[in-house]
Order: structure tokens, then sequence, then C-alpha cells
């Protein structure tokens, strides 16, 4: 073979055996990812759900969630398992933790709102400043991270504007009409999160127990304050070792022990 | 009433018995009655009654004035149970009044052990229909169960929790009872620790309106009994179950018990009453009563004789079924109910379920269940509507259903069929789904069909269901609280801050250019002219030109803050000052600027003199206007 011919099969076969490896490499990182999106334990607890082996589901649901599986329709899926098997509790406590990562998602606010139209305790918010109400409505459409994401695009928005505006000093007109916009909007985004965050700054607990006793002081000498039952939620903003001091949407506060109820 | 008396002259006394015949465990009342007596009377003492157990129930003193003459009568009330049959004597009496002693004889009584016809046989249902509160002398006897298991003499007030049967099979009711016995007046609020009931599904008997209180011998003491709290418990699963039946909250008068003594201080307008007496020391305090643990076994349903139909259902019940309309048009639709109806937990009832018929369209249907509570039963019935809508004509059936349940007290299973029932469907308005269309209907393949929306709405309200997707990115926690968030936040605001810096700096620059090239003007025209000398020392008196024009026309655009170009002899007479003696200065200048216009472009014989006159007035000019005023 002379040598001007051997250099381009040479060449060749190179790039080939190059091609090949990226392909190899390609195709295994989206069999791990297509993988990964949904693992076996999962198709398993959907099909113990579907022949109504709740008690399995549950299970199952469980561990994937333990082993940080934590996306919200498998906590959807565990609120499911755990209301068939009657655990209202439970079911609430996943289902807000799936609506902490997707407040949008209409199916988890149907059930949601299922199970909560069921519970015996009515704690309703006092009749307070309207506009303030209708905006906590709206808020609840949009979740923390998504708020806190929102803010930091926009410092980002921002600075990318500026650079332009230093090294495009022609434009400069136009750039600092789009950074006063962004400016706008960062404020505006920083009070969303600010609110957010603000809701969001004492955990969220719901009472597991059928009938929890709500005292006045951290122990069972303390006096009875009121009667909540299974399903009920409240904001924890004290607690001792055994202790969580609650406070009710209405307003009343008291003291329950740790084991009767779970935070979100 | 049997009664005897003492009198000695004003003063009589006299002994009452309220009935002269009782049975063992019933109590009458003794009264020592003091009349017109004058001094003090001291307490009557006797020797303890044989066959009877005794309490005091006070003193009472009436005074009344008639006719001036004053007449008084002070009453000493005992009570006395019975605890052994036979003839007894209650008695005799010593009475002390004013310092002399006063005796009555005893009085004859007759105690028979049999309760008679009006006492209840144990274990059957208690409490005799009657008034009840102050119902004292019935003999109540409660069922076995719910007597204390152990000696409690030493306490004052405790709860018997206890249940109507020890073993039973899945879903069959247990009734779960809670009877306090109480020597102390007390007053039942509720529970302190509810009963924890894993394994068991309640139904709570409503309380009764006026709770039934009696009186109950034990041990020798008097206890007053009632039962405050009913609870039916549904097994869910078999096993040996402890139900853990909770902690009671009682509020309690405790009254000074050492002595009958007590009672008897001579100073007091004494009161009678009925149950507890009244005394100066009382003490009320919450007290909580726990319960002793309850073990239930159950045992699971039993797989021989189990009909296939079989859902769980535990109890007596009966079945029926029936349709609206017997006539119907295709399309119009058919409610068919079938209503389960009997004793047992009908909540978790199954009712039997409408498998698919050719030719309807079954919708989902929809249950109701209606308990009820009587007389300690849980009852009531459930009762399904589906909705069916027959496709096309014809005579159809609707087949028999079949409904099974356990009967625990016959411990067998039974299976109840439904009827069918017989449908008559009538072709209705619309047509019928096509079966073999022809082009026979004259060529139009379409025809809009009349159709009557109905509303989507619910037939009942259920969660959603799962989702087999596994859709969403896995939730982490918070992320305004993470390392990584702040750092990010606060590296962009430090990037925005710079920028910011940056920006405003650039904006004065053209101001920074302006001052930056008026304090250089003259340094720079020194060294323009410098060169300028230079190029004339060798000659090149074209270049000379050009430098010297470069220096003085950078010199004032320098000055004037202008571009080179835009510099006339004009433009900086304006920028003098007035105080300036313009004239001078004006002349030199335009003086150099013609010389310089005429040398560069003009064909003017360039010799040493010329240049050499023409340098030494631009540096003049310079020098000069160094200490010129500008507006």
């Amino acid at each position: 073979m002379s040598p001007a011919l051997s250099k381009p099969n040479e060449q060749l076969r190179k790039g080939g055996v190059r091609r090949f490896l990226v392909a190899m490499i390609l195709f295994g990182t989206l069999a791990s990812i297509a993988w990964a999106d949904t693992p076996t334990r999962f198709i398993e607890a959907n099909a113990s759900y579907k022949g109504r082996d709740f008690k399995n589901a549950a299970l199952a649901y469980e561990e994937l969630a333990a082993a940080g599986h934590t996306t919200p329709a498998l906590y959807y899926d565990l609120g499911n398992s755990y209301l068939r098997l009657g655990k209202k509790g439970k079911a609430i406590v996943a289902y807000e933790r799936a609506l902490r990562a997707a407040p949008r998602d209409p199916d988890v606010r149907w059930n949601l709102d299922v199970v909560k139209s069921g519970l015996p305790d009515r704690i309703e918010e006092p009749y307070g400043d309207l506009i303030l109400m209708k905006v906590n409505e709206a808020l609840a459409y949009v979740s923390v991270n998504e708020a806190a994401w929102a803010f930091t695009l926009s410092l980002g928005v921002i600075a990318l504007l500026m650079g332009l505006a230093l090294l495009a000093p022609g434009a400069r007109a136009w750039t600092r009409g789009l950074i006063s916009f962004a400016v706008l909007f960062a404020v505006f985004a920083a009070g969303v999160f600010a609110f957010e965050v603000w809701k969001e700054k004492d955990a969220l607990a719901v009472l597991l127990d059928r009938e929890v006793v709500v005292r006045y002081g951290p122990s069972e000498n303390e006096s009875k304050a009121f009667l909540l039952h299974e399903g009920a939620e409240a904001r924890v903003t004290d607690s001792t070792d055994d202790w969580f001091f609650i406070r009710l949407a209405n307003g009343h506060s008291g003291w329950v022990p740790k084991r009767a109820c779970e935070i979100v | 009433m049997m009664l005897s008396s003492a009198a000695f002259a004003e003063t009589s006394i006299e002994a009452s018995v309220s009935r002269s015949r009782l049975a063992v465990g019933e109590e009458l009342t003794l009264d020592i009655i003091v009349n017109g007596a004058s001094g003090k009377i001291s307490k009557p003492a006797f020797s303890p009654f044989d066959g009877f157990n005794s309490y005091s129930q006070g003193h009472s003193q009436e005074i009344s004035i008639v006719n001036g003459q004053m007449s008084s009568r002070s009453i000493f009330t005992y009570i006395l149970i019975a605890n052994s049959e036979g003839k007894k004597k209650i008695g005799p009496f010593d009475v002390n009044i004013g310092g002399k002693n006063f005796k009555v004889p005893a009085v004859d009584v007759e105690v028979m052990s049999d309760p008679g016809p009006s006492g209840p046989a144990p274990g059957r249902s208690p409490l005799p229909t009657g008034p009840s509160s102050g119902q004292m002398g019935t003999v109540y006897s409660p069922p076995p169960r719910a007597l204390p298991g152990q000696d409690v003499s030493d306490q004052d007030i405790f709860v018997k929790a206890w249940v109507d049967k020890d073993e039973a099979f899945i879903n069959e009711p247990v009734i779960m009872t809670y009877t306090i016995y109480t020597r102390l007046s007390a007053t039942y609020k509720g529970f302190e620790k509810e009963p924890v009931t894993t394994g068991f599904w309640i139904e709570e008997f409503p309380p009764e309106k006026t709770p039934k209180r009696t009186e109950q011998l034990i041990n020798g003491s008097r206890y007053v009994v009632a039962d405050v709290r009913k609870i039916a418990l549904f097994p869910t699963e078999a096993g040996v179950f402890t139900v853990d039946p909770g902690t009671l909250s009682t509020i309690v008068e405790v009254r000074n018990r050492d002595d009958f003594d007590s009672f008897f201080s001579s100073n007091i307008f004494g009161r009678r009453n009925v149950a507890f007496p009244s005394s100066f020391v009382t003490q009320v305090y919450s007290r909580p009563i726990p319960t002793d643990k309850v073990t239930l076994v159950v045992k699971a349903l039993p797989e021989q004789g189990r009909p296939a139909s079989f859902k769980g259902a535990v109890g007596e019940y009966s079945i029926d079924s029936s349709v609206d309309k017997k006539e119907v048009q295709a399309g119009d639709p058919v409610t068919f109910r079938v209503k389960v109806r009997g004793k047992g937990n009908l909540n978790t009832v199954q009712t039997p379920a409408l498998t698919p018929i050719d030719g309807f369209k079954i919708y989902d249907s929809s249950s109701s269940a209606n308990i009820a509570k009587d007389d300690m039963v849980v009852a009531g019935e459930k009762v399904t509507e589906t909705v069916l809508v027959p496709k096309k004509a014809g005579e159809f059936t609707i087949p028999a259903l079949k409904f099974s349940y356990f009967d625990p007290s016959a411990r067998a299973y039974r299976e109840l069929t439904t009827r069918e029932h017989r449908l008559n469907v009538r072709p209705g308005t619309e047509p019928d789904e096509p079966s073999s269309s022809g082009p026979s209907s004259g060529g139009s393949a379409f025809t809009p069909e009349p159709f009557e929306k109905q509303d989507v709405s619910l037939v009942e309200k259920d969660i959603r269901y799962i989702k087999t997707a596994d859709i969403g990115e896995p939730y982490k926690g918070f992320v305004h609280r993470t390392l990584f968030y702040g750092a990010l936040n606060f590296l962009l605001f430090a990037l925005i801050g710079v920028l910011a810096w940056l920006l405003m700096r650039g904006d004065t620059s053209a101001e920074d250019r302006k001052i930056s090239r008026l304090r250089s003007s003259h340094r720079t025209a020194k060294n323009r002219l410098r060169q300028a000398h230079a190029l004339l020392k060798k000659g090149l008196y074209d270049e000379f030109c050009a430098e010297i024009s470069r220096a003085l026309y950078g010199y004032y655009a320098d000055k004037l803050g202008l571009s080179d170009r835009n510099v006339t002899a004009d433009l900086i007479a304006e920028r003098l000052s007035e105080k300036e003696d313009a004239s001078a200065i004006m002349g030199e200048i335009k003086q150099v600027f013609d010389a310089i216009s005429m040398g560069r472009f003009g064909h003017v014989k360039k010799d040493a003199e010329a240049m050499k006159k023409i340098y030494e007035l631009a540096d003049r000019v310079i020098t000069r206007f160094e200490k010129v005023k500008l507006k």
C-alpha cells in the first residue's frame, strides 16, 4: 500500500472508533437517565395500588421517598394510598409535600380538597383584609423555590443588561430603559419572595392521632385548652423536647405532644 | 310509720322509721324527733344497729312561736341499710336534754332476703324504667361484669369499664360501658384520656339525657352508681386485643368524714339533704380516674360455609331491590335501588354491585347509609342507587343480586337474593346505533341528530387516581435556605454594584477628559513648539508649519474644550471674559493664524527669517494666553 493511501484509511478508522465511542457514551447517558426516571419500585407500587393492596403500595412509596426520590407524583400517590387505608393525617402530610413541590397541580389540589372537606374540625381564617386574603390565595400558586429563583434570575438579568450597557455604549439609551424594567421586576419578585418566605418560616404540622388534646402548657398535667382531630393543620412556633406549640389558622394556639403529629 | 315515744312534761321524744319491712340492700330513714325541749340537746346515744349499716343525715331544728308560745322541734335523721335478714330492733336510744336523760324504746323492723319481683336478674339488660335520680331503696344490681373485680372498700370513687362479651367475631359489635361508682359528691367531666381502640371501628352511643343514677352496696359501703358512656366496638381484625379505656375526668367534693359528731353541733340550723350531707368543711378538686385495661378475643369468621358473595357484613340483615319504572324509552334513565337493612356496622357493609348488562350503560352508583343507635344497638339501612340507561329496545332483565352476611349469634352465614326486575324498553326517538347502514337512506351519510346535553355533574366526590408517570423534579427542600443560593445572590449583588459603579464612572469621563485636556494644554503646546523648533533648525519648513499649526490650534482647542478644526479667532474672542483687554492679544492671535495659513497654503517664500518670526509669535501668543482669563 502506498503511504499516500494508508494515511486516509488510518484517519477513517480512527474517526470511526471515536464516533463509536461517542455514540456509546451518549446512549449510556440517555439510558441511565431514562431508567433513573421510573424506578422499578415505583412501577411495583403502582401495581399494588391498582390491585387495591394499599398497604404495600404505601410501603413501597415510602421506601422510594426515603431513598431520596421525592417527586410530587410520588407524594401524591403516597397520599392516595394512605387515604385508601383510612389514614387521613398521613395522607394530608403526603399531599402537602406534593403541593409544596408542585403548587399548581390540579390533581393534588383536588385530592387535598376532598380529604380536608371530610375532616371534623372547622378551622377558618378570621375575616381579615380582603386584599391580603386575595394575595395569599394567588401566591399559593407559586412555590417558595420558584419565587426564590425568579428573584435570582431578575438579578442576573439586571447584571447582564448592565454589562451590555458598558460594553456597547452606543446602545445605552434603550439598555437604560430595560434596566429600569428589570429593576422594577426584581423589586416585585423580591416582594413575592419575601412573602413566600415569611409564610413558610414556621413548619407546618398535621395531627395524626384521631383525637388530640391541646393544652395550655407542655405537659400532661397542664389544663386542656381545646380538642383537635386527625388531619388538623397548624404552624409550629415553639417546641420543647416532647411538645410542639402550634398556632391554628383561626388564631387559637396551644401545646400538643410531638408524637401526635408529623411535620410536612 | 312505726314510732315509739317518751314524754316528759312538755318534752316528748319519738323515734320513727320510714318503713318497717324491707329487703337486704334496701334502706330506711330513721328520725329521732324531740319536741318542746328546754335546754341543750346532745346527740342520741345508741349501740350499733345490728343488721344495718348506718349513716347520719344531720340534725334539723324548728322553732315556732304561736300566740306567744314558743315551741321547738329537733330532728336527728339517720339512713340505715339492711345487710342481713331477720327481725331487727332499731334502738333503744338515750337522749340527754338539759342534763336529764331520756330513753326512747327501740323500733321493730323486719328484713327479708328476697328483693321481690321488682329487681332484675343479674346479667339481663339493667335499669328498670322509672324516675331516675332519687330512687333510693330500689334494688338495682348491675350485671356481674359491671361490678368491680377486687376489693375497693378503700376507694371513694372508681370506674369500671366493662364489655358485654369477652369474645366476638370480626365486625360483631361489642358494647363497652363506663360505670362510675362513687361515695363522694362528684361531677363527670368527660375524658382526660380517650380510649385507645386500635383495631376497632367505633360507634358512639349518644349520651342519655338524664343518666340513670342508682345506689349499690359494695363491701359494706354505699355507692352511687351511674353509666356515663357507652361505645360500640366493631373489631376489624382477628386476634387478641387490649383496649385501654382511657382516663375519666371528674370533680369531687370531699368532706371531713372522720366523725359523725361533726354534724351534731347544737348551733346549726341544719338542713336535710337527700344524698350527701353538706358540711362546712368541703374541698372541691378535680380528680382523674384511670380504668383497667379490657381484653377482647376476636375470632376470625369461619372459612367453612362462606358463600362466594360474602364481603364482610356481620349482623342480621334483609335486602330489597327496586326499579323506579318498568317501562321506559331507550335513552331514558332508570334508577335501580338496593336497600340493605338490619343490625350491624352498616357503614362497612358493601351492597352488591351490578355487573354490566348488555344493552345498558351503567353509571356509577351512589350510596347513603342511615344509622340509628337506639337501645344500645347499632342498626339502620344502606341504600345504593345505580342509574341505567338502555341503549336499545327490547325486553331486559336486571338480574337477581346475592348478598351474604355472617350471623354471629347463629354462627352461620346466610345468603340472601334480591329478585329480578323485568324492563320493557320501547324504541326511543333517536335512531338506534347503525348495525348495517347501507346507502338506502337517501345518500346523506351524516344526519345531525338532536341531542340533549346534560351537565357533567359529579355523582360522588372522591379522590382522583394515582399518577403512574413519575413526573416532576425531586424536591430537595427550601432553596433559599441553602448556602449555594445565598452565595449566588451575594455574588450577583456584588456584580451589579461593580457594574453600576463602572457605568457611572463612564458618564463623567467626558467631563474628566475636558478637564484633563485643559490642564495639559500648555504642556502639550510647549512640547509641540519644541518639536517645531527642531524642525525649524533642520530647515524643514513645511513640517515646521504643520507642527506650529497643530500646536496652536490644539492649544486653543484644549483651552476651549473644542475639537481642533473648530477653532477660529472669532470663537476665541467670544470666549474671552469682559475684563480682558481683548484687542492686543486678539490682534496677535489673528496675526499668527494668518501667518500660518499663508505659510501652509500660500505660495510665500519660506525663509528662515519668516519662519523664525512665526515661531516667536506663536510662542508669545501661547505664553501670554496663559494669563488670559476665560469666561
